[in-house]
């Protein structure tokens, strides 16, 4: 129970527990005394018999404190199963009522949740009539509308699944997907909540009885012996210690516990972290030259150099030692499949790697180390094009200014010039009206738009190197067409050097010279990416064979590759994709083939 | 669309309001006149009073009556003083909505602050010092009830060290313990809140975008952030600043402050209903109109929710 | 799913498994899709492809029941047109074990005693082991949770499968797998397919027709050699045209 380790769940669990004994030993052990009058003694403050004094009947306060306990706790208890009984049903009715009724009762519950749940609580306890029955039934309703709502989120939450529809498709009616789908996928997040709310309930209790609207003599909870001493605070103020404490404690326990154990089990689990496999001793890395592309590494008109780049998380290495570099005006691809390591290939070249990431290896930005470039040399002379363009930009503020506030920040523009350059390079990503266009919200750009407002972004400085990572897997094909040729265009005419990581083998080889492949974090392979069909390592041909196009043969089984490429933890010691390869050889699984030519693999395809 | 649709809720719930203060009259169990009166008034004095509010009158009619006095703002005498309630509402008001918007004003000064640093501090899981002490202490505080921070307060600056007021409402030391104990749990659940939705931010592609800009931190957390997290914060948490109105009920209580929370207590413990139903009747159309304001305010800001421009 | 609706059951034209008439999907104001109509034989593989919001899905969902629809269905009954969705992470109930989930499917008339044994039969139809049963879908791999979904759909018993993109949220290494699924399923079980993409080289693979749809309407439809190679359409060639392919030529570097 990891989720039990923060210290407000263990301080909420401890307070409970302790007050769930009170309740049951309280009366037992302290009631007698706690109901002695003595008339000598009334309003005592402090003393050795009466640590807390006694009240106005010379009873002593400590006791009557302890004894409160049970009647505290039940009436809590009571309130919360009001809360309950009517809060859960109500919440979950829309999803099994029809949709009129369910907008009614939506409705209601919505606007009852903006009353202030202690003036609802009033209300009620005073149509109730004043007493414990009243207060109890004023806390319990009053609760009723948020717990109700919570109750119609989680359901909707569910309602709407993909499971659920299977299930309606499938022929379950709807009491049936009610209790086989909904109830088991919200009950943990409800009883943690309620748990919560008993909390609140035993202190909205207690207001209402410091309030006098409460429990009403001779009974007593904690808020009357509060309502009590209170008028004596000025005079002895340790006389209103005992409740005021024993509500405090026990109240925020309950409300801690449930809101703190809420919280773990709406988390994500984190993946776990394992030790990493040990890596095999780290050689003179060889540089990777695509076969008879010429050395174009080590020359010194390579705009991007990466060297021996390792990233890791932790124990966890999800890049290991991948080095490439990029010429002037080239555009190279990145292909991988999910988990390959690409995107935080692409991230570490934008020196953007979240925390905790750790970085090793050389990323030289013009011959210079992404480290020692300021921030201004950062911010003009690279560009980044992300997957998402609905996400992007910012929904806040106007495209215009989004690109602008690249001229003022770095290049000391004032408004009005940085508003003119926005707009010429809006206009250079071919949107019709940049004018206009920089005067509107990202939420009034099509996809497409957005990705080129993106790109327009990157064009304010004076980028030599521009990183695109899945630039186009959110957009349909027929845009994806036009942004990957408005890519390779500003790439060819700016002179800039060009990082395409994709997941699709055809898109990069469309347009990218080069391509290297990576797998289990580590390039495994570069070519040029006409020869993709004459790879040479298996990986790289199982993958072209994989993807089917409009020439596959319909006629044959689509070649598959077994098996599933290794988490970054679980990265075998010798060639990575050995354990699904055809032609692995004894070798692959103890020695790791260190990339030479462009391809890192003991037992090659030749033909 | 938007602002039709909330307009019609919000009027829908007025209505909802006025008929539940209404109905109260109606719903109490016995004879709401004989239980204010005491059972020793003598019969005829408690004729004559239901007389004099119309209580022996079929409903229907009583409600057209109730209708069209709310309307004029007439909301009936008080069965105790017999002042007009809505005398005594509008001379003790003005007491709560200083002491509420001061709370308020404090509560966002220092949550939204607070809530972006602690955010910027804790993201992607660094400080986590810092962020298990702001949980813990945001999360104590935001579950202990008012009453307690008051009491707690009065015994301490007022008792022991005698350096504040201990109740009433004179100058600006007497607001001191009043606008702490009510602002301290609002203050540190907006506080996660905001922290919560920032870091939910800070992980957001636009956000990866803009630091790819090299953008300084102040742009980043001013200009990218702020609207958007205070947006997502007010979304959630404008809740909280209508549950700040029943915890004034309380502080003022204790406070004995001269607002209309004292008065309403006092109302309901000595059953005085029409003093009640004005008080219940303003707080629930105040506590509406806060929340139709933050819907309205929200729609403003956030420019997805504005019409389109078309061309 | 009220409005006019044909006789659930009968079949319609002749030789035709499924027959869809004017078929119309409106959300509100958003008309999604417009008097679209076509057939499915039997044991056929019909692709419906368009891109977003050219309402392919709504077309999957509607003949499911999951939207509101007005125009004539006729062909089997609703537990004989099943559906798979495009993410198997958010279409398997995370508390139920696989062996629940796929058991979901089974008809009434099974037994209590014949379950696991079926739901084992259901496993190796999709080339599971039978053990997976056991197994909760968080410990399976993307492809593995998909072919739990396919074989949920396939315990109903169905005549006509709709496979929501199914692959597009796979892999490209365990794209094939699937989709060779689907081709085997069809040979073995003579079951219809209704395949609804946004990918013409995975439609083509896989179907026996193409239909194409653009906002809303069918632009084209067709055997899948006629479409592909002799689009007669505008719209179905610019679709053609920006299908990304290997490069086969050598590069200058």
């Amino acid at each position: 129970m990891s989720r039990m380790r923060t210290p407000s769940a263990l301080a909420g669990l401890l307070l409970v527990l302790v007050t769930l004994v009170l309740a049951v030993i309280g009366p037992w052990l302290w009631g007698a005394e706690a109901e002695r009058f003595d008339p000598l003694h009334t309003l005592q403050g402090h003393s050795p018999e009466h640590p807390l004094g006694t009240d106005d009947g010379g009873r002593d306060l400590l006791a009557r404190t302890l004894a409160a306990t049970r009647q505290s706790v039940w009436l809590a208890v009571l309130a919360t199963l009001i809360t309950t009984a009517a809060g859960v049903p109500l919440g979950a009715l829309p999803s099994v009522l029809g949709p009129r009724a369910a907008r009614f009762t939506s409705g209601l519950i919505d606007s009852l949740v903006a009353f202030p749940v202690l003036l609802l609580a009033m209300f009620a306890a005073l149509l109730a009539g004043a007493g414990a029955r009243g207060a109890v039934v004023g806390i319990g309703v009053a609760a009723v509308p948020g717990l109700a709502r919570l109750t119609r989120t989680l359901a909707d939450t569910v309602a709407a699944s993909d499971y659920v529809a299977a299930a309606r498709v499938l022929g379950a009616g709807r009491s049936a997907i009610l209790v086989r789908h909904v109830l088991p996928n919200i009950a943990e997040p409800l009883i943690l909540t309620i748990t919560a709310n008993l909390g609140y309930a035993l202190l909205g209790l207690a207001t209402l009885s410091l309030l006098g609207l409460g429990v009403q003599p001779p009974d007593y909870d904690w808020g009357r012996l509060l309502h009590d001493t209170l008028p004596r605070v000025y005079v002895d103020p340790e006389v209103v210690a005992g409740p005021a404490l024993a509500v405090a404690l026990a109240g925020t326990g309950f409300a801690l516990l449930g809101e703190s154990l809420a919280r773990a089990s709406a988390r994500v689990p984190v993946a776990p972290v394992a030790p990493s496999a040990p890596s095999a001793p780290r050689g003179e890395s060889r540089t990777v030259l695509p076969p008879g592309c010429g050395p174009l590494p080590e020359a010194p008109e390579a705009v991007l150099e990466v060297r021996d780049l390792t990233v890791s998380f932790g124990g966890v290495t999800p890049v290991r030692e991948v080095s490439f570099s990029v010429a002037p005006g080239e555009l190279v691809g990145i292909v991988g499949e999910s988990g390959s390591g690409k995107s935080l290939t692409a991230l570490a070249v934008g020196g953007l790697v979240p925390h905790p990431g750790t970085v090793a290896g050389r990323v030289l930005l013009g011959g210079r180390p992404l480290a020692e470039l300021t921030r201004r040399e950062l911010g003009t002379r690279l560009a980044m094009v992300f997957q998402d363009p609905m996400a992007a930009l910012n929904p806040a503020l106007r495209v215009g200014s989004q690109l602008a506030e690249v001229a003022t920040a770095h290049l000391g523009a004032s408004r009005g010039q940085a508003r003119k350059r926005a707009v010429e390079r809006l206009g250079r990503v071919r949107l019709p009206d940049p004018e206009a266009q920089a005067r509107r919200y990202p939420h009034e750009f099509s996809g497409g738009m957005r990705q080129r407002a993106v790109i327009a972004m990157g064009l304010m400085g004076e980028p030599e190197l521009i990183v695109a990572d899945e630039p186009t897997t959110a957009l349909d094909v027929t845009v994806q067409k036009r942004v990957l040729e408005l890519l390779a265009e500003v790439n060819e005419t700016t002179g800039a050097a060009g990082l395409l990581i994709s997941h699709d083998l055809a898109v990069v080889s469309q347009h990218c010279g080069r391509v290297l492949v990576m797998y289990a974090g580590r390039i495994v392979e570069e070519l040029p990416s006409s020869e993709l069909r004459r790879a040479r390592h298996p990986y790289t041909r199982a993958l072209v064979a994989a993807s089917p196009d409009l020439e596959t043969d319909r006629s044959r089984p689509l070649a598959t590759i077994p098996g599933r490429q290794p988490a970054s933890a679980e990265v075998p010691a010798g060639c990575a994709f050995a354990p699904r390869c055809a032609r692995a050889l004894e070798r692959c699984r103890t020695d790791r083939p260190e990339p030479v030519d462009g391809l890192a693999c003991w037992n090659p395809e030749t033909a | 669309m938007f602002l039709l649709r909330r307009a019609t809720r919000f009027a829908l719930s007025l209505v909802l309001v006025v008929l539940a203060s209404f109905a109260m009259l109606h719903l109490i169990p016995g004879d709401p006149v004989r239980a204010a009166l005491g059972p020793t008034a003598p019969r005829e004095a408690v004729e004559q009073r239901r007389a004099e509010l119309g209580l022996d009158r079929p409903w229907p009619e009583q409600l057209r009556t109730y209708l069209g006095k709310v309307a004029t703002g007439d909301f009936g005498e008080s069965f105790l003083s017999r002042q007009p309630a809505g005398q005594v509402v509008a001379d003790r008001f003005p007491a709560t909505v200083q002491l509420v918007v001061v709370t308020v004003a404090l509560a966002l000064l220092v949550a939204v602050p607070l809530g972006m640093a602690m955010a910027a501090r804790t993201h992607g899981g660094r400080g986590r010092r810092s962020e298990l002490a702001f949980t813990s202490v945001t999360g104590g505080l935001s579950v202990i009830p008012e009453f307690l921070l008051a009491v707690a307060m009065i015994a301490l600056f007022g008792v022991v060290l005698r350096w504040l007021p201990v109740a009433g409402k004179d100058g600006a030391a007497s607001f001191v313990m009043p606008v702490l104990a009510l602002a301290a749990g609002p203050t540190a659940l907006l506080a996660r809140l905001v922290r919560m939705e920032t870091l939910r931010e800070l992980s957001s592609d636009y956000v990866r975008l803009a630091r790819a800009k090299r953008l300084p931190a102040v742009r980043l957390y001013l200009v990218h952030l702020l609207p958007n997290s205070l947006t997502a914060t007010l979304t959630t948490g404008g809740l909280v600043l209508t549950s700040l109105l029943g915890g004034s009920v309380v502080v003022e209580y204790v406070f004995q402050w001269p607002g209309l929370g004292g008065t309403t207590v006092e109302a309901i413990a000595g059953k005085d209903y029409a003093l009640a139903q004005a008080a219940i009747l303003v707080y629930g159309a105040v506590s509406l109109t806060v929340v139709f304001l933050v819907d309205l305010a929200l729609g403003l800001l956030d420019p997805r929710s504005r019409p389109r421009m078309l061309g | 799913m009220k409005g006019a609706e044909g006789a659930e059951g009968a079949s319609g034209a002749e030789g035709a498994l499924l027959e869809v008439r004017g078929l119309n999907v409106r959300y509100g104001g958003f008309h999604a899709v417009r008097d679209v109509s076509f057939t499915i034989g039997e044991g056929e593989i019909l692709g419906l492809v368009g891109e977003s919001g050219s309402g392919k899905s709504s077309v999957a969902r509607a003949l499911t029941g999951l939207a509101p629809r007005t125009g004539t269905v006729a062909g089997p009954g609703p537990r004989g047109v099943q559906l798979v969705f495009q993410d198997p992470y958010a279409s398997l109930d995370p508390r139920m074990r696989v062996g629940r989930s796929v058991a979901e499917g089974l008809p009434r008339g099974v037994g209590r005693r014949e379950r696991p044994a079926e739901v084992a039969r259901l496993l190796e139809l999709v080339r599971l082991d039978p053990e997976t049963a056991r197994r909760y879908p968080r410990e399976l791999s993307g492809g593995q949770r998909q072919r739990v979904a396919v074989a949920r759909a396939l315990g109903a018993r169905p005549r006509l499968l709709i496979a929501d993109e199914v692959t597009s949220a796979l892999d490209v290494s365990v794209q094939g797998a699937i989709l060779n699924l689907v081709r085997e399923l069809r040979a073995e079980l003579g079951l219809a397919v209704l395949f609804v993409s946004h990918d013409l080289a995975v439609v083509r693979y896989v179907c026996d027709r193409i239909a194409v749809l653009r906002e809303g309407r069918i632009v084209e439809e067709g055997p899948v050699g006629r479409v592909i190679e002799n689009p007669a359409d505008d719209y179905t060639k610019s679709l053609l045209e920006a299908v990304p392919r290997l490069r086969l030529f050598e590069h200058l570097c």
